[in-house]
């Protein structure tokens, strides 16, 4: 027999049996997963002990992950403790997962530890510390990195994390600290807050912000606010105001207020521009225009 | 001298009898319908175990402490107050049956936690052990 044949057929039952092997492990790990999910039923005297084991001994980084969540849903001090030494541990591959834990525990005092986390971070580290300030709900805290924050990076990514959470008390407070900003805008309009943006809308001091607002509006959407923009549009002193209406409408989908205007203007030139929105918004009304046209009425 | 001996035996007899009557506790789990039994844990909590079994195997597992209410309002085989060990041993013969849906082996093992013997937490701190 070939010889090479030979110990192919002799390698093969230890092929096999590190195929099975491997399959093994996976198993033996769903079963350490489901102990260690048992053990939240546990008192944290009995079942602590048991997870800190864990957590210190050579296992899958999944069956740890797994321990850093019983770690979460157990009520005691010392479960906190080892939950926030893996969240500063910055060489610890557990470590952006036990920020989050932090989060799904909820633990006031240890969410308040994940402040100082922050600063000492990289980027992932600080959005996982923003993602467990998220999941935990605590928007304060948000608050208070966007308030303190040196860099614009630092700055838009907790805002856009408010907008997400419909923080509006939060990002209307960081206006008046922090400045109007363009992230702040698109916060607003993310988190439904048409009051701050139509009064935006209204300030022309920086026609910037001012169309950014404007546009915004067609975020929110919503009966009020398709009357606001045909409003603004109406009352425009400047063609970008009047465009950025049009956008926000064309956003929000305000045809029949796009069609009112075009009914009521005088000017060719804005006559075109809001047959063109029509068209753009692949309205229907663009065949009452058509129609009437033909017929002559306009 | 006799009466030491006779003493011993009474005594062996009486752990006997005890453990047997204590290992048959939850043997009528095996047949088929609802079965009930509670355990007095150490913290003074007791931990309420509702188990349905079809064709000898048990497929379902409900705690009085994870679910508020009686899983069923079918008949119900009441096995009374049970030792944490028979409890612990009961569960654990469950979650080793590899016969038996995965769900219900990883529910058995917070049965099996829920008993609150010191056997449990050593069973669980074996499975953790593994290499």
């Amino acid at each position: 027999m070939n010889a090479r044949l030979l110990l192919i057929l002799l390698l093969l039952p230890v092929v096999a049996f590190a195929a099975g092997h491997d399959t093994s492990v996976s198993d033996r790990d769903s079963l350490k997963i489901a102990a260690l999910e048992a053990l939240m039923s546990a008192p944290p005297e009995k079942a602590l002990p048991l997870v800190d084991k864990v957590l210190a001994g050579n296992h899958s980084t999944e069956v740890k992950e797994r321990a850093l969540f019983i770690l979460s849903q157990i009520d005691s001090s010392e479960a906190q403790a080892t939950l926030l030494r893996f969240a500063r541990e910055d060489s610890s591959e557990l470590q952006l997962e036990a920020i989050r834990m932090v989060g799904i525990g909820g633990d006031e005092e240890a969410l308040a530890s994940l402040g100082d986390v922050y600063q000492a971070g990289n980027r992932d580290v600080k959005d996982a510390v923003l993602e467990a300030y998220l999941i935990a709900d605590d928007a304060r805290a948000i608050y208070d990195i966007a308030v303190n924050a040196d860099n614009e990076t630092d700055f838009s990514e907790a805002v856009d994390m408010l907008g997400a959470m419909g923080a509006s008390s939060e990002l209307r407070e960081l206006r008046s600290q922090a400045g109007m900003s363009e992230t702040l805008i698109d916060a607003y309009a993310v988190s439904g807050d048409s009051e701050t943006l139509r009064e935006l809308a209204m300030d022309s001091s920086d026609p910037d912000l001012q169309t950014k607002a404007i546009e915004a509006l067609g975020i929110v959407g919503g009966e009020d606010v398709d009357n606001t923009l045909v409003e603004i549009y109406r009352s425009a002193q400047s063609d970008e105001v009047r465009e950025a209406a049009l956008t926000g409408m064309l956003i929000s989908g305000h045809d029949s207020g796009v069609l009112e205007l075009y009914r009521g203007a005088t000017d060719p030139v804005q006559k075109r521009q809001l047959l063109e929105y029509l068209v753009m918004m692949d309205s229907e009304a663009i065949y009452d225009v058509i129609d009437q046209a033909l017929a002559g009425d306009q | 001298m006799h009466f030491a001996k006779l003493l011993m035996f009474v005594l062996l007899a009486c752990t006997l009898a005890w453990s047997e009557s204590s290992a048959a506790e939850l043997d009528g789990v095996s047949a088929d319908g609802w079965h009930s039994w509670y355990v007095n844990a150490a913290d003074g909590q007791q931990a309420q175990f509702y188990v349905l079994v079809e064709n000898g195997r048990p497929v379902r597992i409900h705690s009085r402490n994870w679910n508020c209410q009686k899983p069923t309002r079918e008949a119900i085989e009441d096995h009374g107050r049970v030792s944490a060990v028979e409890s612990y041993a009961w569960f654990r013969t469950v979650v080793e049956d590899a016969t038996v849906d995965e769900q219900i082996r990883d529910a058995a093992l917070f049965g099996l936690v829920e008993s609150g013997s010191d056997d449990a937490f050593d069973y669980i701190d074996r499975i953790l052990s593994q290499r």
